[in-house]
């Protein structure tokens, strides 16, 4: 199955994968957006049986959408191991796959994350394998020219998303609609991500937000529910550090296409490991410094953290990031994050408190 | 059948090991916390004292002061339900001295591990809040599919097991960990003592090998796994030593002259088992009853094959080999398709009727493990616990659904 082009698609998972490569192979990259299922969902059901229940929602939605057939139309899905419950994904869509239960693909990108020379040299060669495994996928060489033309349509969408980004910080922009122009940007064609996101424009009101703004931090939302109960419970999210918002804007891209194919790839592992941060992956001492950093620079007066249950990082992230944030901040962690009334009473207690604090 | 005189050997040296390393430490000597799947043999080529978090741990549960523990990384602000096996020796540095087991852990110069889950680097880096603690890490790439049986490749052939990248990656971090090491210790590496302690180990995992062998050979079998696994993890715990490499020899010649003698755990063996996961073995009264009441006897748990199968490397390059060792040794416990195939060609070595799989939360693949034994035509009971967290266990529900297990294997014979 191919887009209404004619190109394959390629989905991804994790935010260590770049699309460049893909699209530089002549596919359109599509990151699975999770779906917000719920237990008694019978595709949810499905996916734990196989993976077991403890382990991320998110992972466990993604292996839901594959195992229902609905991502059979992709080429191949390349996994990030950005999280253990993205791992735990990949091993058992690859064992599933070598058993014929599955017809998608698989592979790691097996992207690590300390900042050391070591680390780069061995995601240098992780890349080199996923750029032989796409081309494989599409039957498409990657050459510098397809390259160069897939970075500058890259290029071009990250113009608009830094805009939204700054009509975000100045109000004139919601969470939940960067949230939504943040994913078309990884799920569609750039140029159909860019119109979207230049009509939302349009749409958007002549006068500033009046609502808190809030920074929000914990797990990466499953669909638009979360930032809507937040937004309509009297707060404003200006930012966040999961890995379907802000923090795509952080690994920059090449300002140019090195013809040597091992430079390029080390750009690219550089680019990821000097991004921003992301919690299952990340020490704590940076996530609190990243925190701190985002909500100055977004003009947040409160700090909010969401962890579903079996995501287990960012609930040690917490103690440092809450100490350091500068802003008041409340934590909602395990079944409570799943429940929109519990989230929406953490949300007016911080409206109190950034209320006594003003 | 009485206890492995290997047994009550290790667990008496440990406790005089561990005695010694307090003192050496009150007297000024710099010692390292190290996690089980991180490589420990650099700190013994250093003579680097050093305690495994997971021992200690174990002994945290057994003194039964693992919720206590719990409840003081609580108390710092760290959450008290995510890798508690990992966090236990944390917590217990808050214990009162009265209920501190074996004295206390005394606090450490360095901690050491692989960046395993989520969150395993984020409890190691939760000691340096204690900013006189230092840290060093590893990464932890994923398993890759072995180009063949990985027990019978790793030896020698270890990057058709898990790749030339992944061992190269570790190999340089080995060398990262001496800097680390020499800058903090004052001492000198020295690469013709890693040699030997890797020699040491080699001759220990052989004699492991022995002593898996002859267990899975013996009918009915001679020794308990609750006696094997202290007298295979304590000397485990001190690899490349030489009274680590002299305890497994004598666990092999202990084990071998009651498989000669005729020796039995239970006399009418009824029903074989196999233990797949970390352990409940602290109360060992209900696989008693199992034995006296249902002539079923555990004959495997990892402890022993891993180590008879996942840690021996021959090589000419030390640091390499290591790496070599370290790389994928917790891939080889839970990580499909490595894991899986293993662990039917020891059921099927061993000459199991049933398996029970303890399934943790943390770990990966584990309905892989359970589908691949009930292929083999193995009937398993899986068990969703928490070795480490009391709270989470039902040991009632447990021996009731182990029983009703075994019933049903010996009605199906």
């Amino acid at each position: 199955m191919h887009t209404a082009d004619g190109r394959p698609v390629i989905g991804i998972v994790g935010r260590d994968v770049p699309a460049l490569l893909v699209a530089g192979a002549g596919a359109q990259p599509f990151r699975i957006p999770p779906a917000d299922l719920r237990t008694g969902d019978t595709g949810l059901d499905d996916a734990y049986a196989v993976m077991g229940r403890a382990v991320d929602r998110a992972a466990a939605a993604v292996l839901a959408a594959v195992l229902s057939g609905e991502l059979d139309h992709l080429s191949g899905i390349l996994i990030s191991h950005d999280s253990e419950g993205s791992l735990r994904l990949f091993y058992t869509l690859q064992e599933l796959h070598r058993r014929g239960r599955t017809a998608v693909p698989v592979h790691l990108v097996d992207q690590v994350h300390l900042a050391r020379e070591s680390t780069v040299r061995f995601n240098t060669g992780q890349l080199s394998a996923m750029w032989d495994v796409v081309s494989d996928w599409t039957s498409t060489s990657i050459t510098s020219e397809s390259l160069e033309s897939s970075r500058a349509e890259l290029a071009e969408l990250r113009v608009v998303l830094e805009q939204l980004r700054m009509d975000r910080h100045s109000g004139r922009v919601s969470g939940v609609a960067a949230l939504r122009g943040y994913r078309a940007a990884a799920t569609v064609a750039p140029a159909e991500a860019i119109g979207l996101l230049q009509r939302d424009r349009h749409d958007r009101p002549e006068h500033d937000d009046v609502r808190i703004p809030m920074f929000l931090t914990g797990s990466a939302p499953l669909g638009d529910d979360l930032y809507l109960a937040i937004e309509e419970a009297g707060m404003l999210i200006v930012g966040e550090d999961h890995d379907w918002g802000d923090p795509i804007l952080s690994d920059r891209l090449p300002e140019t296409i090195d013809p040597d194919r091992n430079a390029l790839l080390r750009e690219l592992a550089l680019a990821r490991l000097n991004g921003a941060p992301a919690s299952a992956s990340s020490s704590m001492a940076s996530r609190a410094h990243a925190t701190r950093t985002a909500i100055v620079a977004s003009g947040a007066r409160a700090l909010l953290s969401v962890v579903r249950p079996h995501d287990e990082a960012p609930a040690w992230d917490w103690h440092h990031q809450s100490a350091q944030a500068g802003v008041p901040g409340v934590m909602v962690r395990g079944d409570a994050a799943d429940d929109p009334a519990q989230v929406v009473e953490a949300v007016t207690s911080l409206r109190a408190s950034v209320g006594a604090a003003s | 059948v009485t206890r492995l005189a290997s047994a009550s050997a290790a667990l008496s040296h440990q406790r005089e090991w561990f005695q010694q390393l307090r003192a050496a430490v009150a007297d000024g000597e710099k010692y390292a916390l190290v996690n089980a799947d991180a490589p420990q043999e650099i700190l013994r080529a250093m003579d680097i004292p050093y305690v495994v978090n997971q021992w200690w741990a174990s002994i945290v549960t057994a003194k039964q002061v693992a919720a206590q523990s719990l409840a003081v990384v609580a108390a710092s602000g760290y959450p008290d339900d995510s890798r508690q096996y990992d966090v236990l020796a944390l917590g217990s540095r808050g214990l009162d001295p009265d209920q501190a087991p074996w004295g206390g852990l005394p606090k450490p110069d360095f901690v050491i591990a692989e960046l395993s889950g989520d969150a395993t680097g984020k409890v190691f880096e939760a000691w340096t809040d204690d900013p006189s603690i230092g840290y060093f890490a590893y990464e932890r790439t994923a398993a890759i599919t072995p180009d063949g049986p990985w027990w019978e490749l790793a030896p020698r052939s270890w990057e058709r097991v898990f790749g030339h990248d992944r061992i190269a990656l570790m190999a340089d971090e080995n060398r990262l960990l001496i800097d680390f090491l020499e800058e903090r210790t004052g001492r000198t590496f020295q690469l013709s003592k890693l040699h030997e302690v890797m020699e040491l180990i080699n001759e220990q995992e052989e004699f492991n090998r022995q002593t898996r062998d002859a267990v899975a050979a013996a009918r009915p079998t001679p020794v308990r796994v609750s006696d094997t696994i202290p007298a295979v993890m304590i000397p485990q715990w001190h690899r490349g030593s030489q009274w680590g490499r002299d305890a497994a020899k004598n666990l092999r010649d202990e084990v071998t002259t009651l498989v000669d003698s005729g020796a039995a755990v239970v006399d009418a063996e009824r029903t074989r088992l196999m233990w797949v996961g970390r352990g409940l073995w602290g109360d060992t009264s209900m696989y008693q009853r199992f034995e006296d009441e249902l002539g079923a006897v555990f004959v495997w748990s990892m402890y022993l094959a891993i180590a008879a199968d996942g840690y021996i490397r021959y090589g000419d390059d030390a640091i390499e080999t290591l790496a070599a060792r370290f790389v994928g040794i917790t891939d080889l416990l839970y990580a499909p398709p490595v894991a899986p195939a293993w662990y039917v060609k020891e059921a099927r070595g061993h000459g199991v009727d049933g398996v029970v799989h303890l399934v943790a939360d943390d770990v990966p693949g584990a309905s892989f493990i359970t589908l691949a034994l009930e292929e083999a035509g193995i009937p398993v009971l899986e068990i969703r616990a928490s070795n480490a967290d009391p709270r989470t266990l039902d040991l009632a529900a447990i021996e009731e659904s182990m029983t009703r297990f075994i019933e049903s294997i010996q009605a199906d014979a």
